[in-house]
């Protein structure tokens, strides 16, 4: 093997494979994580209202524990379609809000809700290609803090305006705040749906005790399970490790949730599906591959979508959420608790 | 007391190229020929042997002075104690009379009066074709040479007895080139059957001296170098002061890699093909090979990008023959589309190039390809005069397998083909290690390439050669797993890139004023990519045209206009987030980025006309001013770009054995310097209505170089270059008043250097260099943004190499590089939250600070390479062992983090990897 194969490997192998990691994989929950937005309406009407809840959990060792989530609005079209020329846009904004982030709506909680203003389409300029639709944008951000969210410290360069405090006013930092953002895109005509999912399978079998989109914000995680409520599992001795027996896992998601893009049929007339993928978490034991692909623009369904779990060693619940995305905003999810014998 | 030496050794001629009306002498001729150069008559001829493939030459010969004229001494010059040399230009007609004499190296001091009169009145047998006389012109070197004599007061001068021995010596050069080849062995065999063996010393120069009259055959032989053998008068009374020039065994074909500039660019640097072949670290890869330069950055891993003077990949063009390609590497660089085997020379200029080319404000990569191979082998690889013979190669690895066959085309008198082809074959074995990852595989990666040669060189001074080239790389994989970073980099992805094309070239001459060069293209590129709903699809159809004229406008000066046509009708599909540019904020996962598409068919035209002197008003100076106009209909923009270069010899080098015969022994000092402007129109994103903002201007760079040459030995040269650009109009995306952003001209930058490149000049033992380039690269946004360092910045950038033959078919080499470490754009530190996350996604956008403020740890890293070739009577076996990165470095080459962006760690480039080549050729 000479330089040339082993350059073509590595190309290849960064694709099909992913970099080696050497950090602890996503999927595994371990501090505060915000695992998904849902928004009622991923492709929104110009003045329509527009609800989003977020599905959130704490995997610090320090749960439970208080977690307080905020969400402002009010950044429309920004340079770029940029989230970050909103920051621009808040700066400018007058006058600044006591407390938070100045000039635009503030929401507290679980869910959120917006309205998409009536002109958010027309105040921007036309696409320079005709063929493509006019459409608005609106970007929502969030946080979620272990603590309590107040303004960020005054003189420090940061990005986001807002930060997280302990309860001796420290600041805290990404293991413990979690700041985000979500789109709204705005269609006189087009609509986007978020995936239709079902339930939630364990080695082949339709699972019991799983909750679906709102269902898990309202539920809280059951503490006392037993074998007639949910999945049970084996524990493994080599805790979560490769080595551990292989317990197929997935989410059930109806096929139809691949929508065709209808931008692409009536602007150039190719009949693209969305793409879709499917993440997946777990507070315990481990995952063969923590990003699966669902459907593919061109390619089509994959029906191979789902993946692989190794149990961890010690007996007890655990928990593994799928959180279906589409390339167009569109998300939602299914949580699933197991228990480890 | 002083007195003139005795007349017949006061001159020595020098390269006379005596030629026939139609084919005058051209002293700026590169000679690339690999034979032998035989010796000419008093007066005469460096001539190499006629190329392969044309037809039968008729025989012409130089004329022979018959009658010698003794030019007075100026009194002025013997008196001041000064000597000279004036080349003069003779016109010898039919008769063997001198019609004309005109001074084409002057020497001054009255020396160019004398001589000229002088020469009017010599008298040649005159020059013949096929026996009959013709007319000619010759260079002839008249050389004035003060003799001191001891003073002794009332004696008269001893008149000289009559020689009854000569000399017989000279000078051996490596073939294409003025570098001596030491070491190597003289047989010379007496008429007597007797013969003495010597070795040429270190500046090539060898001698017997006292020979009986009569005719020696002259055997030379040097390790890695064919034999060559050679009859020789010697006379009463003569020292016979030839130069031989000696061919590399053939090893493939000879390659150059002219470094820097050819003569209209002021300076030229020269690999050989030996030193091509056996860079440590490249494979043998002639195109990496000019990574290895001075003013090129070195590339992540095996990335075939050339990063000249701190500029972008995109802003250098790559030609073969003057025609641009868009892609030199199969999938980015894992070897050139166009083999080594079949290339002539690599033109390279990393800055100021000549108003011939355009387009870009980096450099200019001209790759040549070679004439068919149609010379006779002996036995043992012998070269011998003869041609009309076939050769082939073919050569298997792990990776593909490749076939060249060359010779004459049968029945078509004077032509000569070459046709060469491979096919990877990575696909038969990289398939199960895709499907064993998870991926779905429908089509493994593969490429080919192919490459037709036809050619017909009806003069010496004319070619016509007609090409087809092309190349296709694909694959395609469905991706299962996409990245957790951006989740929409997975699914089905395809890739297939191809460029394909049909080539005729035309060189001549007009009239013994004009000569032309011209070059005719047409073809297809295509560039198909999608990854899940991303795609780009690029078919474009180039039509290329050049044809340059060259005029001798005057004594000294010769003019050339040319121009430079591009027709490239495309058809481009886009569908695709809109990327950023450098400088601008992380716009997180392209999943969560709205799609955007275009489609457009159009015609991009792209004229070009320049004009260029080449202006000689003294041996040591030359000076290269000139100017071109672009126009590009795609962004409605006309450039004009002036062009100025110069070099001049503070001290011109010694350049042919009759000087060095005659003791003047030269180390060249050379000063060198250039400004030009140089515009580059902005790229299709930039100026597509949907992807950027129609009608940008282009963008400009003013080119400044200056340096300084000098010669520290016959091998070991030394050159220094300062260079400095100065970058405007760049485009640049900023936000509009209206909150968009958009694309505009107001970006600036700056690149500013120094190079420095001490080369010790292949000989037949060793040949290696160190270049060093300091730089700094930076670029402006718009007047209100802060600098920043380029991406393609790199500081220091050191690179130490060498190769030895060691005897029997061994060499060893070894390259060492220290290399500034890339640049990283680092992510926000606490208190600030270094990422946010994209919920659109499921993954997180970074939230980075300045852009490239951080410098990640210096890059060094050892190759060392082996070879052995075994010579047999009909063919040759060579292997080679390459060990790229022999220490075993991790080279860190990026920044890796977690989700979150909250840890990072080193991304390190190529482990240690041996490499094994295997070949055999006849």
């Amino acid at each position: 093997m000479n330089a040339r194969d082993f350059a073509l490997v590595g190309v290849l192998s960064a694709i099909a494979l992913g970099c080696g990691a050497e950090f602890d994989p996503p999927s595994e929950i371990k501090t505060l994580r915000v695992l998904a937005v849902q928004k009622s309406a991923p492709y929104a009407k110009p003045g329509e209202k527009v609800d989003l809840q977020m599905l959130w959990h704490d995997g610090s060792k320090q749960a439970p524990r208080p977690v307080q989530v905020g969400w402002f609005s009010g950044c429309f079209n920004p340079p770029g379609d940029l989230y970050a020329g909103c920051f621009a846009q808040f700066a400018g904004a007058a006058p600044p809000a006591p407390g938070g982030p100045p000039g635009f709506d503030l929401g507290m909680g679980d869910r959120f809700s917006f309205t998409l203003p009536a002109d958010v389409i027309s105040s921007r300029p036309p696409p320079a290609d005709p063929k493509q639709p006019a459409y608005g944008l609106s970007f929502v951000f969030f946080a979620a803090c272990a603590g309590k969210l107040g303004p960020p410290p005054e003189g420090e360069a940061v990005a986001f305006p807002l930060a997280c405090y302990g309860p001796d006013d420290e600041l805290l930092g990404a293991d413990d705040f979690v700041a985000g953002y979500t789109a709204v895109y705005a269609f006189e005509k087009y609509r986007n749906q978020n995936a239709l999912v079902t339930g939630f399978r364990v080695n082949g079998e339709d699972a019991k005790g799983s909750c679906i989109d709102g269902a898990c914000i309202d539920t809280p995680l059951a503490q006392a399970l037993d074998c007639d409520t949910v999945p049970c599992i084996s524990a493994c001795s080599d805790d979560g490790d490769a080595d551990c027996p292989e317990i197929a896992i997935g989410p059930v998601i109806d096929p139809a949730s691949a929508e065709v893009d209808q931008i692409s049929v009536d602007a150039y007339g190719k009949k693209y599906s969305e793409q879709m993928w499917v993440n997946y978490y777990v507070d315990r034991g481990s995952l063969k591959s923590e990003l699966r692909l669902l459907n593919d623009a061109t390619a089509g369904w994959n029906s191979d979508y789902g993946t692989k779990l190794f149990a961890p060693k010690k007996p007890g619940p655990m928990t593994v959420w799928a959180v279906v995305h589409d390339n167009r905003g569109g998300s939602a999810w299914v949580r699933q608790q197991l228990l480890v014998q | 007391m002083l007195r003139l030496p005795p007349r017949p050794s006061a001159f020595v001629a020098i390269a006379a190229v005596a030629c026939a009306w139609a084919a005058p002498a051209r002293a700026q001729d590169d000679d690339r020929g690999t034979g032998a150069v035989p010796r000419g008559g008093s007066g005469a001829v460096v001539k190499p042997p006629p190329p392969d493939g044309q037809p039968k030459k008729p025989v012409v010969v130089p004329p022979k002075l018959s009658k010698f004229v003794s030019a007075p001494y100026p009194a002025e010059a013997q008196k001041a104690g000064i000597q000279g040399d004036v080349v003069l230009k003779l016109s010898i007609d039919a008769q063997g009379k001198v019609t004309e004499a005109e001074v084409a190296e002057p020497a001054g001091h009255g020396f160019d009066d004398a001589a000229r009169s002088a020469a009017l009145e010599f008298v040649f047998e005159p020059a013949t074709r096929d026996g009959k006389p013709i007319a000619a012109k010759i260079l002839y070197k008249y050389s004035f040479t003060l003799k001191e004599v001891p003073p002794t007061p009332g004696e008269k001068p001893k008149p000289a007895d009559k020689p009854k021995t000569g000399n017989l010596g000279g000078a051996l050069r490596i073939a294409g080139t003025n570098v001596p080849l030491a070491g190597a062995e003289v047989q010379v065999t007496f008429p007597d059957g007797g013969s003495r063996r010597i070795t040429t010393g270190a500046d090539g120069s060898w001698g017997i001296a006292d020979l009986p009259p009569g005719k020696y055959r002259v055997t030379l032989r040097a390790d890695g170098f064919q034999s060559q053998e050679s009859l020789e008068d010697v006379v009463a009374g003569e020292a016979a002061e030839i130069t031989y020039r000696l061919a590399p065994e053939s090893e493939g074909f000879a390659v150059t890699v002219q470094g820097e500039r050819p003569p209209r660019e002021v300076t030229r640097r020269t690999l050989e093909r030996r030193e091509i072949s056996r860079i440590p670290g490249t494979s043998g890869d002639a195109l990496r090979s000019i990574q290895n330069l001075p003013g090129v950055a070195r590339p992540p891993g095996l990335a075939g990008l050339l990063i000249v003077r701190g500029s972008a990949p995109q802003d250098t063009n790559t030609f073969v023959d003057g025609t641009i390609v868009p892609l030199i590497y199969h999938f980015g660089g894992l070897s050139s589309v166009i083999p080594t085997e079949l290339l002539d020379r690599i033109d390279f200029y990393p800055g100021n190039f000549s108003a011939r080319y355009g387009r870009v404000m980096g450099g200019i990569v001209d790759v040549g390809l070679r004439s068919p191979d149609t010379r006779c082998d002996g036995p043992y690889g012998k070269k011998t005069e003869k041609t009309g013979c076939y050769h082939a190669l073919a050569q298997v690895d792990l990776i593909d397998a490749r076939v060249l066959a060359q010779g004459p085309i049968g029945p078509l008198k004077g032509w000569s083909f070459a046709a060469g082809a491979r096919r990877s074959w990575i696909d038969a074995w990289i398939k199960p290690v895709l499907e064993e990852s998870g991926a779905g595989v429908t089509s493994a990666p593969v490429y080919w390439d192919y490459q037709v040669i036809a050619e017909n060189k009806p003069s010496a001074k004319s070619k016509l050669s007609l090409r087809a080239y092309g190349s296709d790389d694909r694959l395609e994989i469905l991706i299962r797993d996409p990245l957790a970073a951006d989740p929409i980099l997975g699914g089905n992805i395809t890739f297939r890139t191809g460029a394909h094309r049909a080539q005729a070239l035309y060189t001549g001459e007009l009239s013994d004023d004009v000569d032309v060069s011209s070059m005719f293209s047409a073809g297809k590129n295509l560039i198909r990519f999608s990854l899940g709903n991303i795609k780009f699809e690029l078919d474009t159809y180039p039509v290329g045209a050049r044809t340059e004229f060259g005029f001798k406008a005057a004594r000294g000066f010769k003019l050339y206009a040319g121009y430079d046509f591009l027709v490239v009708p495309y058809d481009v599909t886009v569908r695709a987030p809109q990327p950023p540019r450098e400088g601008e904020p992380d716009p997180g996962p392209f999943a969560a980025k709205p799609i955007v598409e275009t489609q457009e068919a159009e015609t991009a035209f792209r004229p070009a006309w320049y004009l260029e002197g080449e202006w000689t008003p003294a041996r040591r100076l030359r000076v290269v001013p000139g100017f071109r106009v672009d126009y590009a209909r795609d962004s409605g923009q006309a450039d004009f770009s002036p062009r100025i270069n110069g070099r001049y010899d503070l001290v011109p080098s010694t350049d042919s054995s009759e000087d060095e015969a005659i003791g003047k022994k030269r180390l060249r000092t050379t000063v060198k310097g250039g400004v030009g402007l140089f515009a580059q129109p902005p790229q299709f994103q930039e100026t597509n209505p949907v992807f950027g903002t129609p009608n940008l201007e282009s963008n400009r760079a003013v080119h400044y170089s200056v340096g300084v040459e000098q010669e520290l030995s016959r091998q070991i040269e030394v050159s220094l270059e300062g260079f400095y650009k100065d970058l405007t109009n760049l485009v640049s995306r900023n936000a509009n008043s209206r909150g968009a952003f958009t694309y505009g001209n107001q970006g600036t930058g700056s690149v500013v250097g120094l190079e420095t490149l001490v080369k010790y000049k292949p000989d037949a033992r060793f040949f290696g260099w160190v270049a060093y380039t300091l730089s700094r690269s930076v670029r402006q946004n718009g007047p209100d943004d802060d600098e920043f360092l380029y991406e393609f910045d790199q500081t220091h950038n050191l690179i130490a190499l060498g190769s030895y033959r060691l005897g029997r078919g061994w060499e060893f080499g070894s390259r060492f590089r220290l290399v500034s470490g890339p640049l990283a754009t680092p992510v926000l530190k606490p208190p600030a939250l270094p990422s946010l996350y994209s919920a659109d996604s499921g993954s997180y956008a970074q939230l980075t600070g300045e852009p490239n403020s951080r410098r990640l740890p210096l890059f060094h890293q050892l190759d060392m390479r082996v070879d052995k070739s075994w010579q047999f009577k009909d063919w040759r076996f060579s292997a080679y062992l390459d060990v790229y990165n022999v220490y075993n470095n991790q080279a860190v080459e990026g920044l890796s983090y977690n989700y979150n962006y909250t840890q990072e760690t080193y991304q390190t480039g190529l482990p240690i990897i041996p490499s094994l080549g295997l070949r055999g050729e006849f």
